[in-house]
């Protein structure tokens, strides 16, 4: 595991800019602001950064929902030992499963509303996925450590950072090496004050599972391909 | 090489060229053919074959995917547990009937699989079909394991995200292809190169082939057909790789000898067929020659038969082939030829103008006519037919007249015979007649009814015509047994007819031998005239008036070499009937005139006159000459007088008047000689331009004897004086006669009492003694011994 070559950019941002993101935070804690975005430039969502320190605020009641077929979120991080419901608000049933060593489930065939859970108490990456429907994908990231954060859709994360803030970062997304983590090094600032660190990640991305809206045309268009 | 021979050749060789062309054509076409069939059968073999495969690949793929998408399966393969896995593996691919099955990880080492733990590999060996199987979700190949081929499947497993690759495969077994060799026909061989060598995977070839691939394979190039022999036939490879990196090959192959076999078959049967062929052709070949030679053949006889002059015998022909059309142009060739031959063999033998016969027919008929009878013992007869005159009909009346009285004759004459009588034109107005089986008597009575043919008038235009003959006769045998003879006695009978009344003559015995005879004194005349071997001598003459010999008459002498003196009387004649009269003539005038003009310079005054013809009357050009020759020796005309038989002057009146008055007008004297003897009238005498007359020495002879004689003399000079014309007496030869002579008044006398002719030199001596006085002429020497000698010069 090497270590992550980051780039700092601390003082080319605006001052109006900080300013604005720094009335975001709770007036007491100091943040590390990072944007996180992939070779490409495009924000990366769903990558956990995990640092030892003060706990940051959970999410509570953490759930996978089943909407549209689609796991949602797609990348959900829990502390171990943490429950997780799995609500679905299909019409259709699902069979959620994983073979990942960290959770070996599955739940047959629940219908609409039934919010089955599970309790992941192991750290480590589970992989989700439904029997019947072969494209659903989504992951949940066990975690022991102090606290974690998920970056957001726009690949935004906030971490604390003040004398003994966040420290032993370590990033994990399931398209950054493989689905192993890895550590993250911010070089820290003598400026009091936010800050906002662009990061980039060496992502590589993977196209989504084939969704298949159409089990009678994707047959026949199999059948055709042949 | 004969035409023949050719035609045969040509023909034989034409056929025999497109056999062997259609033959080699055949059978290529069909060989190619059988290959191109063969082949076309390894490239549908092949593709039933790539078929087959890709669609037990895809059943492959399909099952495949269902195995890896199986959820029992996936929850075995993520268990951790190997024998779990093995057993998930074994029974899945049991399920769908595969060889062996792998679960291989990510990283590309096999996890678990069918196969004996000793056999499997760690790591997969065909990493290369990771990526196509997912892209396609699955990815199959053939691929070589250990001593088999195996058809492999790739695919990957998701549990949701890929974790493991399954990987299923159906071995490529002897069974397979040998289902294969069933549906086409063909044998196939999977072939594996690997870094040891090359190693046959599975074959549909029987044991006992098996090695035959692998001779065969090494060296065989992909995607091409390749043709093999091994182990005593003939095979049609096609090797092509089965694998993308091209380490197993498939050989397929199929048995040229049943295709062959096919050709083989052709090939014999054709073979028979165009040997057949061949020998039909050859007969053909030969008859067609034959029929086109054969008749060219006979031809070419034809030809050579008209060469040799064969106009008669045709050449057959019937149709409108060419060689009839030559055939019959071939005849008319000849007919033409015959036509012409028949023409000119005509035109040869017969006269144009009158049609008849001619000359050369005549000797020939003539010649038949003399064998015949001298085998025969027969006699004929030649009539020898002249027209008499018939010159002056040409002369005044024009050749067109002539011809057509000669047409007319001859018309006339053809009617008149007896067929066995043979009529000729021998040219000219001179026609033959040869009677067969007939003498004398019968040759005359034929000539008096030919003689009554010519006196028939012919009309011609204005006037009528009346043709008259003179015919000679001569008989075989007794007038000659050669045809020359007989011919030459008939002319000269011919000759005599002119002369006789009847007009017509028979040969008698002796006038060829004359006439012969006088032909050579011609030539010999002619030649003395061209030696100058004649001579003149001179007989004075006196006048009785002047008592003086003051003239002479110059006579031409011939002295023949063999025959010794001939006489004028004879030699004058010929001379005339020669032509050569007019020569003589001229060759007289210059020796005489010559003569005088000598006497007249040594002092003696002499007159000459010279014997003429009624020839020389004729001849336009004597006053001239004479002229001339007066003048050359410088003689007056009057010295000159020209002595004209009486005879002579009456025969041709008219003409002979006209040279007289040209003579006269220069001077000349003329003087009409023999007078007495002709058949003159006093008519015609009156006109004539003559001075004198000269009475014949046949009265004046026996004067003194002849009462009767005396008084023509006495009456004749007394005539003549009246007529204003002098007289001259010759043949005096006494002394009473010619006294009797100056009684009468005679103006001279000339005879053998005064003297004989003498030569020039006698002549001379003589003029010289009497010139002054002629009284002693009389009875002189000369005229005294010229009496005694009188008859000796006869």
């Amino acid at each position: 595991m090497g270590v992550l070559p980051v780039r700092l950019l601390t003082r080319s941002i605006p001052a109006a800019a900080r300013l604005c993101l720094w009335s975001l935070l709770p007036a007491t804690a100091p943040c590390l602001e990072l944007t996180l975005t992939d070779r490409d430039g495009a924000p990366v969502s769903g990558a956990v950064v995990t640092w030892a320190g003060e706990p940051a605020p959970e999410p509570q009641a953490p759930s996978v929902a089943q909407r549209d077929k689609t796991f949602v979120p797609h990348i959900l991080a829990v502390r171990a030992g943490t429950e997780v419901r799995f609500p679905n608000f299909d019409r259709t049933r699902h069979h959620i499963y994983s073979f990942s060593p960290a959770k070996r489930f599955e739940v047959k065939l629940y219908g609409a509303g039934e919010a089955p859970t599970v309790t992941f108490d192991k750290p480590g990456t589970v992989v989700l996925g439904c029997n019947i429907h072969d494209w659903m994908l989504g992951y949940i990231f066990v975690t022991d450590a102090d606290a974690f954060a998920v970056s957001d859709a726009d690949g935004r994360l906030r971490i604390p950072d003040e004398d003994g803030g966040a420290s032993e970062l370590v990033v994990w997304h399931p398209e950054l090496a493989d689905g192993t983590p890895q550590p993250l090094e911010v070089a820290g600032s003598g400026i009091a004050g936010a800050s906002v660190t662009p990061v980039t990640l060496p992502l590589e991305r993977r196209p989504p599972p084939v969704r298949i809206r159409d089990p009678l045309q994707d047959l026949f268009d199999r059948q055709s391909r042949k | 090489m004969s035409f023949r021979a050719r035609v045969f050749t040509v023909l034989l060789g034409l056929v025999a060229l497109m056999e062997g062309a259609t033959y080699l054509a055949m059978l290529n076409v069909t060989r190619d053919s059988l290959r191109e069939q063969s082949e076309a059968q390894l490239r549908v073999g092949a593709r039933v074959f790539d078929n087959l495969l890709a669609s037990r690949a895809d059943d492959l793929r399909v099952a495949a995917r269902v195995i890896a998408a199986d959820f029992g399966f996936k929850d075995a393969a993520t268990s951790g547990d190997p024998e779990t896995m093995r057993s998930a593996l074994a029974n899945h691919s049991l399920r769908i009937g595969a060889d062996l099955a792998m679960l291989i990880g990510l990283d590309g080492r096999i996890v678990a699989s069918t196969l004996p733990p000793e056999a499997a590999p760690g790591a997969f060996p065909f990493p290369e079909l990771f990526e196509p199987a997912t892209a396609d979700e699955s990815h199959s190949s053939v691929v070589m394991l250990g001593e088999q081929a195996v058809q492999l499947v790739v695919t990957p497993l998701n549990a949701p995200a890929q974790i493991a690759w399954v990987a299923i495969g159906v071995a490529v077994d002897d069974a397979l292809l040998e289902r294969f060799r069933e549906l086409t026909n063909l044998s196939i061989s999977f072939i594996g190169s690997t870094p040891e060598g090359v190693r046959l995977l599975a074959s549909s070839l029987p044991a006992n082939e098996r090695p035959l691939p692998l001779d065969g394979g090494a060296g065989l190039h992909h995607y091409e057909m390749t043709e093999l022999a091994a182990a005593g036939s003939r095979y049609l490879a096609l090797a092509r790789p089965i694998d993308e990196s091209e380490r197993i090959t498939a050989v397929l192959k199929i048995s040229l000898a049943r295709a062959m076999a096919t050709y083989a078959e052709l090939r014999l049967r054709l073979s028979i067929v165009f040997v057949l062929a061949l020998a039909l052709a050859v007969l053909a070949a030969r008859a067609l020659a034959a029929t086109v030679t054969r008749p060219l053949r006979r031809l070419a006889r034809a030809s050579h038969r008209i060469a040799r002059g064969d106009y008669e015998s045709r050449v057959e022909h019937e149709g409108s082939t060419e060689i009839d059309v030559l055939a019959k142009a071939l005849n008319d060739m000849q007919q033409g030829i015959r036509d012409r031959q028949a023409r000119i063999v005509y035109q040869s033998r017969h006269d144009s103008l009158t049609g008849l016969p001619n000359r050369a027919v005549a000797t020939d008929r003539l010649d038949i006519g003399l064998r015949h009878a001298r085998r025969k013992r027969h006699r004929f007869a030649l009539l020898m037919l002249d027209l008499n005159g018939f010159k002056a009909i040409n002369d005044r009346l024009g050749h067109e007249i002539g011809d057509r009285v000669l047409k007319e004759f001859a018309r006339r004459l053809a009617s008149a015979l007896r067929p066995s009588d043979a009529v000729a034109r021998l040219g000219g107005d001179e026609f033959l007649i040869q009677l067969s089986n007939a003498g004398v008597p019968q040759a005359r009575e034929t000539a008096h009814r030919v003689l009554e043919i010519g006196r028939q008038p012919v009309a011609l235009d204005e006037f009528q015509l009346r043709i008259d003959l003179s015919i000679g006769i001569a008989a075989y045998p007794e007038h000659g047994q050669e045809r020359e003879q007989l011919m030459r006695r008939a002319d000269i009978a011919m000759y005599a007819a002119k002369d006789s009344a009847e007009g017509i003559a028979v040969y008698r015995h002796g006038q060829d031998e004359d006439h012969l005879r006088r032909l050579a004194t011609i030539a010999d005349l002619r030649r003395a005239l061209d030696e100058n071997a004649l001579s003149v001598v001179y007989q004075p003459k006196m006048s009785l008036a002047a008592c003086r010999a003051n003239a002479v008459e110059a006579l031409v002498r011939w002295e023949h070499p063999e025959l010794g003196p001939i006489s004028p009387a004879d030699f004058i004649p010929l001379a005339e009937q020669a032509g050569l009269i007019n020569r003589l003539t001229h060759w007289m005038l210059e020796q005489v005139l010559a003569q005088v003009a000598e006497w007249r310079e040594s002092g003696l005054d002499v007159d000459a006159s010279v014997n003429i013809s009624a020839h020389d009357l004729l001849d336009e050009h004597l006053p001239e000459l004479t002229g001339k020759l007066l003048e050359r020796h410088r003689l007056p005309a009057e010295a000159l007088t020209l002595e004209i038989t009486e005879s002579a002057v009456m025969r041709d009146t008219a003409s002979a008047r006209a040279v007289m008055e040209r003579l006269q007008r220069r001077g000349v004297r003329l003087s009409i000689d023999d007078f007495g003897t002709g058949h003159s009238s006093l008519a015609q005498l009156k006109g004539l331009p003559v001075d004198e007359l000269k009475i014949d020495k046949s009265f004046v002879l026996n004067l003194d004897e002849d009462a009767e004689d005396a008084v023509i003399v006495r009456s004749t000079v007394e005539l003549a004086h009246n007529m204003g014309l002098a007289v001259t007496a010759e043949g005096v030869e006494s002394e009473t006669s010619l006294e009797l002579l100056r009684a009468y008044g005679c103006d001279v006398v000339q005879g053998f009492y005064l003297s004989r002719p003498l030569d020039p030199e006698r002549a001379t001596r003589w003029l010289e003694r009497y010139r002054a006085d002629g009284r002693d002429a009389q009875g002189g020497d000369e005229g005294k011994t010229a009496n005694g000698a009188n008859a000796a010069i006869a």
